[in-house]
């Protein structure tokens, strides 16, 4: 089972899984990290690791984020591991509930990151 | 984004078996790795694009890598190409 | 209707006909809507990782039944599977063209096809087809269509196909296959590996089989005279039926003897060892009851690839064959390719005769960089087993000399980065040439023995073509001519005190055993397959009765009167087939 971290800024990582949670019902096996303003970098390196840590398998762990550029983006994006660690940022609600149809499909990490990829930019529209 | 020109000296050419190589190392960054080879460029992650480089022994070949780890990707694959066979 | 082909595995069978073609797939083509293209896409990539899934459990099989030194293919096909450039290509079309993913795929390939016809080296213009293979199974899991694979065969069946891949044959339900019958294909390719490692008959390079026979026709194929009749009349299956029996019947009583001497009623004994391609076959000595490995031809691993191997590479293959024979002698013939097979790489310019060109030992005097890599191979692998090395196509002492020099320098080499190595592995010298059969005199003071290469040396010696239709008939082994010319080898030999091999085609040929036998060559290396009529026909003569056959066969003045001669000897032969 590919591991899933979303984080952002501030609650938005939770407030965001517990929405989608309350209309697609439960999700599991997902590490919620919740970020403060003006963290220390080490800190917030030190929790996101764990995360990752906690959900990983050899098929690797999808690191959703609120924004590219990020500190935790970027801190997700050079992490090295043993297993893949791929990040996809500016995750939006499509997403997580793509997120939760694709996740019992067999698509590896990389064709779920490029899925969710497709999924939010697709969920993008103008009127 | 850092680039450097070289020769290839691979023996028998990037053919399937270094191209897969190739691939596999190129893939284990994070950086975009380019090929260019008189100007067509090639994603360094791509069979279908490095393969259609065509890039024989003695080729002229541009590397460009773009991103966070590009020094060491410049490095590994340079090492790579100077090699003369597997 | 008989068609003829290549005898790639022996025996005979009748059946039904399990025609494999590949499917034409129609691709449909329709627009879809921009909701839909999430969906779509998605689509695509459930078929991408079905095909991912049938790729690595073929993978599984392939390397589990021919092991992991066969060429891996599927690697290249993984790749290519998760490359990021076809997946955005596809993805593109889908989203631009508002196009169904079939549609989507279709077009990537032509694109694909259409961009490699453009590059000028044959070898890389060939992956296209890698992508296409690719191609088509993603396709086919688009459209929800099985593979037509050979996987559940109802009944037993004899597969007629354009050619068979590793992959297809991995799959087989082989309880139910009986043999092979292909379009394309030699002794070498993968249907005649596979059929001889499951010992069935097969018949390769039948041409177009495949547009003249339909699934559920009756066939017949003959995979020691490399024959197939579709839809036999009576008396011919029941013809070939009888014959099957008979040569049932001499298996089970052939068998009785693999453990027993390849030797006159009168003593005298002969060795009968066998030729082999891969390390693999290593395994059917102890199944045939041969004495060692009297040909181990290296070619096989040069082909199919653009580079060489690497000493690494080929030094594993012959410790394998080496263990695994041991205590049995494996004899190892350095690499008998043409230029012609590396002019691509080297910009030598095509050969209009390479038959009498730059290949075998030439080419690797030439290219010591190449020579000596397998030489390092071959001396590595020597202390693992009864190792002995062999040059092909000697044709003067001069050659022999320089190839012994680079063997001296090797040998220096090693020692220099202290790698083990047989210090006094023998060296052979394979007679196939006029001039090397001539001079075999003087070559038999440098080596430690000979091996006569008949397919070679009867075409040089005859000046013919075997290949050639118009000229075949003129390839005669039971000729005075050669049979001349293996006695002076097999003498000038014996006077200097080494052995004699033949380790051609006519070797394994039991019209010419008695002769062979009677002209005192010391070892005979064949297709494992034949060792046991061979040694049939040994063991029911003496050596005086030979010696005197062959005697009379070498005053006979044409090829006719000695082959109806063998014919009248029939005695020996004649107990072959009595059933007893």
């Amino acid at each position: 089972m590919i591991g899933i971290v979303i984080t952002g800024h501030g609650n938005f990582p939770k407030e965001l899984i517990s929405t989608a949670r309350k209309i697609i019902g439960d999700l599991k096996g997902i590490i919620v990290v919740t970020t403060r303003y003006k963290e220390e970098p080490s800190n917030l390196r030190a929790r996101l690791n764990k995360a990752v840590e906690k959900v990983a398998s050899n098929e690797g762990v999808l690191v959703l984020t609120d924004i590219f550029g990020s500190s935790a983006s970027s801190m997700c994006i050079n992490m090295h591991k043993k297993y893949p660690v791929r990040v996809v940022t500016g995750i939006n609600l499509p997403m997580v509930f793509a997120l939760a149809t694709y996740r019992n499909s067999a698509l590896n990490i990389d064709d779920l990151a490029f899925m969710l990829e497709k999924v939010g930019k697709k969920s993008i529209t103008k009127w | 984004m850092i680039e450097k020109n070289l020769k290839i000296k691979h023996k028998w050419g990037l053919h399937a078996r270094p191209a897969g190589k190739f691939i596999r190392l190129a893939a284990k960054f994070k950086s975009d790795v380019y090929l260019e080879k008189d100007g067509e460029k090639a994603n360094g992650k791509s069979i279908l694009e490095i393969l259609s480089l065509a890039l024989e022994y003695g080729s002229s070949v541009k590397i460009i890598a773009s991103g966070k780890d590009e020094k060491d990707a410049l490095k590994t694959i340079e090492d790579f190409l100077s090699q003369e066979e597997e | 209707m008989l068609i003829k082909g290549i005898p790639a595995s022996p025996g005979i069978v009748a059946g039904k006909a399990f025609v494999l073609k590949p499917e034409a797939l129609t691709i449909p083509k329709y627009k879809i809507s921009q909701k839909e293209v999430v969906a779509e896409t998605k689509r695509y990539m459930d078929a991408l990782v079905l095909t991912r899934k049938e790729l690595a459990g073929i993978q599984k099989k392939v390397e589990k039944e021919l092991g992991e030194s066969y060429p891996d293919i599927f690697a290249a096909h993984v790749l290519i599977l998760d490359d990021p450039s076809l997946r955005e290509k596809t993805v593109k079309i889908i989203e631009e063209k508002n196009a169904n993913a079939e549609h989507a795929v279709a077009q990537v390939l032509e694109k694909i096809g259409k961009t490699f016809s453009h590059i000028e080296d044959s070898y890389l213009r060939e992956r296209a087809q890698d992508f296409k293979d690719v191609g088509r199974r993603i396709l086919k899991n688009l459209l929800g269509k099985k593979e037509e694979t050979l996987t559940n065969l109802s009944d037993k069946v004899i597969i007629v196909a354009h050619d068979l891949a590793p992959s297809e044959t991995a799959q087989m339900d082989k309880k139910n296959v009986l043999g092979f019958a292909t379009d394309v294909g030699g002794r070498t390719s993968h249907t005649a590996i596979m059929a001889r490692s499951l010992t069935i008959p097969a018949v390769v390079g039948l041409r177009d089989i495949t547009q003249r026979i339909e699934s559920g026709d009756d066939i017949v194929i003959d995979g020691h005279e490399g024959i197939a009749i579709v839809n036999p009349p009576k008396s011919t299956l029941e013809r070939y039926l009888k014959r099957r029996k008979q040569l049932a019947v001499l298996e089970k009583k052939l068998d009785k003897l693999k453990k027993a001497p390849a030797q006159t009623t009168d003593g005298h004994r002969i060795s009968l060892m066998a030729n082999i391609e891969m390390p693999k076959e290593v395994e059917l000595l102890e199944r045939y009851g041969a004495e060692g490995v009297g040909l181990y031809r290296t070619e096989f691993f040069f082909l199919n690839r653009r580079d060489i191997p690497s000493e690494e590479e080929q030094f594993q293959a012959y410790k394998y064959a080496a263990e695994r024979a041991y205590p049995l002698p494996v004899v190892i013939r350095t690499l008998d390719l043409g230029g012609d097979k590396f002019a691509s790489v080297l910009e030598t310019p095509k050969e209009i005769n390479p038959f009498l060109g730059w290949r075998a030992i030439r080419f690797c005097l030439a290219r010591p960089d190449i020579f000596k890599t397998q030489l390092r191979a071959i001396l590595r692998a020597s202390i693992y087993g009864k190792v002995s090395v062999m040059y092909p196509l000697i044709s003067a002492l001069q050659e022999l000399r320089q190839a012994n020099k680079l063997l001296e320098e090797t040998k220096r080499e090693l020692k220099k980065e202290k790698k083990e190595f047989s210090r006094n592995i023998k060296i052979g010298a394979m007679i196939e040439t006029p001039s090397a059969a001539i001079t075999s005199d003087l070559l038999a003071e440098e080596v430690d023995f000979f091996s006569i290469g008949t397919n070679d040396l009867i075409q040089y010696a005859m000046a013919v073509d075997r290949i050639n239709e118009k000229i075949a008939y003129l390839y005669q082994p039971a000729s005075p001519a050669v049979l001349r010319f293996i006695k002076h080898i097999v003498d000038a030999g014996h006077r200097k005190g080494i052995k004699t091999a033949v380790c051609g085609e006519i070797a394994g040929d039991i019209q010419l055993t008695l002769i062979l036998l009677g002209l005192g060559v010391d070892e005979l290396s064949m297709g494992p397959v034949a060792i046991p009529e061979v040694k049939q026909i040994i063991r029911s003569v003496s050596i005086e009765e030979a010696r005197k056959i062959t005697e009379k066969a070498l005053s006979l003045d044409s090829t006719e009167k000695i082959v109806s001669y063998l014919k009248s000897v029939k005695e020996p032969l004649r107990l072959l087939y009595e059933p007893r």
